[in-house]
């Protein structure tokens, strides 16, 4: 270790300095959370990078998740993003040529689906800008999702040579095992008005009253027996394989398996060096 | 590319897409004996090939006036044993076409009866044009379509499935679009090879190996790979098709149109 010189004062023994070094490098949390009356709004904040899913955002959002799943006085949960979008989907740009990496952060990303669908209060997913694929995957795995008519929403995962196997078990349940079928192998996006029609989302409003279109869903569910509630989602998911992890394990292997490919990682490095 | 897979169904590549083309319109491409062995041994045929440079989707269409009438009638009339037999081959071609690893598009003009309707339900893309006719008119010659349910409830949902084949109701093009029995509708009859032959060129452009490795997910996910459904609802229409009832009212059916 190199003593420091004399000539150079020693900032970090400074404690103004150092203080003011930790409020620099203390990032902003990944997911805020409010709470409100039963109400817990969970956002996603990354807004420079539209709420791009990365590790660390999805392992906080998993957290975040967790901390409110025990709670009694729990009624609802709104998924938001903070910023211009949602959420534009996994940020693989940050991971590119480490598959390892990719494998990794779809096998949180299941998680973190499951722990959402699985929350005993109904989840609505507050929709503006964009919600690209992994970012439509938390779209859909909501029991609710407002979005707007010129959002951008879809899975263009095949275009990039992935598969979207984590997201496709709660598309299935959705809209149906034919049109995910047919929405997932075509890829590509389509707009918020699309998708609602389509079934990825349950509600449509103008974009400045998209706030006015969640408040009045959350008066609606608060105003339902909780247990009732509780028990008819728990009924629901066990109706329809949710609570099935080798069927989610599964899908998270798959699709790493194929992110780990030459066709992804060719067809991602053209997309990030034209980016 | 096999091109001599029997005149009965002719295999090409138009477009760059290998295409699966239904060709004997003049039984507006009814499916017989012949008809079922010339498509098991394409699909055969295109199931064979190999990932890298294989396209990773295949055109099934009809020449001439309709995509296909359904069961070969005036075989099945000449020999009542036929029908049990045309039923349990198309479950089994129906599975074969669903477990292809290639994204398979129908493109649909005119009547898709029957056993022709249950096809479109293993295609992972249908086509229609807004003239085209689908459903399942069988019980009117005492046969079950519950053969078509493990796919066509997939494709449908139950309660649309139901009313389908309880039924026995034709719907147009508009219709079956609406009730998703077709993922796409082609704005007129002209256009429809035009959006069907142009989907199957976006489809090209995607990850060959990520649509293949979709394709199979999906059929795990869904159950196309239980051989369970398929064989109980085969069994079933194929009894029901052996009994009395059947051939008594596919000869009624039938006599009046001969000759």
């Amino acid at each position: 270790m190199i003593a420091p010189s004399l000539a150079t004062p020693d900032l970090d023994s400074d404690p103004w300095h150092a203080l003011a070094n930790r409020v620099i490098l203390v990032p902003m949390p990944l997911v805020l959370m409010e709470s409100s009356d039963g109400v817990v709004t969970i956002t996603l904040n990354r807004p420079e990078a539209h709420n791009a899913l990365s590790l660390d955002l999805i392992v906080e959002l998993g957290t975040a998740v967790e901390s409110v799943a025990t709670d009694p006085d729990l009624r609802v949960v709104v998924l938001a993003g903070a910023g211009k979008s949602f959420c534009a989907g996994m940020d693989l740009k940050a991971v590119r040529d480490d598959p390892v990496a990719m494998g990794e952060m779809l096998r949180r990303l299941s998680q973190a689906t499951r722990q959402l669908r699985r929350l005993p209060v109904p989840v609505i997913a507050r929709v503006q800008g964009a919600a690209i694929g992994g970012g439509c995957g938390l779209m859909v795995v909501a029991d609710f999702a407002v979005t707007h008519p010129e959002a951008k929403v879809g899975y263009p995962e095949v275009d990039l040579g992935i598969c979207p196997a984590v997201v496709a078990p709660w598309l299935v349940r959705r809209i149906g095992a034919g049109p995910a079928r047919a929405m997932l192998l075509a890829g590509g996006t389509m707009t918020g008005a699309e998708g609602h029609a389509r079934g990825l989302a349950t509600h449509l409003a103008e974009l400045d009253r998209l706030d006015d279109a969640v408040q009045s869903l959350v008066r609606r569910l608060v105003a339902g027996g909780p247990k009732a509630l509780a028990a008819t989602k728990k009924w629901m998911n066990d109706l329809d394989g949710s609570c099935d992890d080798a069927v989610l394990d599964r899908a998270a292997e798959i699709s790493a398996a194929v992110i780990a490919g030459t066709e992804a990682q060719g067809r991602l490095a053209a997309r990030f060096a034209s980016a | 590319m096999d091109m001599s897979a029997g005149p009965l169904v002719k295999t090409a590549v138009e477009f760059g897409v290998p295409t699966v083309c239904l060709n004997d319109p003049g039984r507006r491409n009814a499916l017989g004996t012949a008809m079922f062995d010339a498509l098991d041994r394409a699909i055969a045929a295109l199931g064979s090939g190999s990932v890298d440079g294989d396209p990773a989707v295949v055109l099934l269409r009809g020449a001439g006036a309709g995509f296909c009438a359904g069961f070969d009638l005036a075989e099945a009339v000449e020999d009542p044993t036929r029908m049990a037999a045309f039923i349990r081959r198309l479950s089994h071609l129906n599975r074969s076409i669903r477990r292809l690893p290639h994204v398979v598009v129908a493109a649909v003009q005119g009547a898709a009866l029957a056993g022709g309707c249950a096809l479109l339900s293993a295609c992972d893309f249908v086509v229609v044009e807004p003239d085209a006719l689908l459903g399942y008119p069988v019980h009117r010659i005492g046969v079950s379509p519950a053969v078509t349910l493990p796919l066509l409830r997939q494709a449908v949902g139950e309660g649309p499935a139901r009313t389908l084949v309880l039924s026995g109701e034709l719907v147009d093009g508009r219709t079956a679009h609406r009730l998703r029995l077709a993922s796409h509708l082609a704005p007129s009859r002209d256009q429809l090879d035009a959006v069907a032959t142009q989907l199957c060129r976006e489809l090209l452009g995607k990850g060959p190996h990520a649509l293949r490795a979709t394709k199979a997910w999906l059929n795990e996910l869904d159950g196309s790979l239980d051989d369970a459904p398929f064989d109980a609802t085969a069994d079933a229409s194929a009894a029901l098709a052996d009994g009395e009832e059947a051939v008594r009212m596919l000869r009624a059916f039938w006599s009046p149109r001969k000759g």
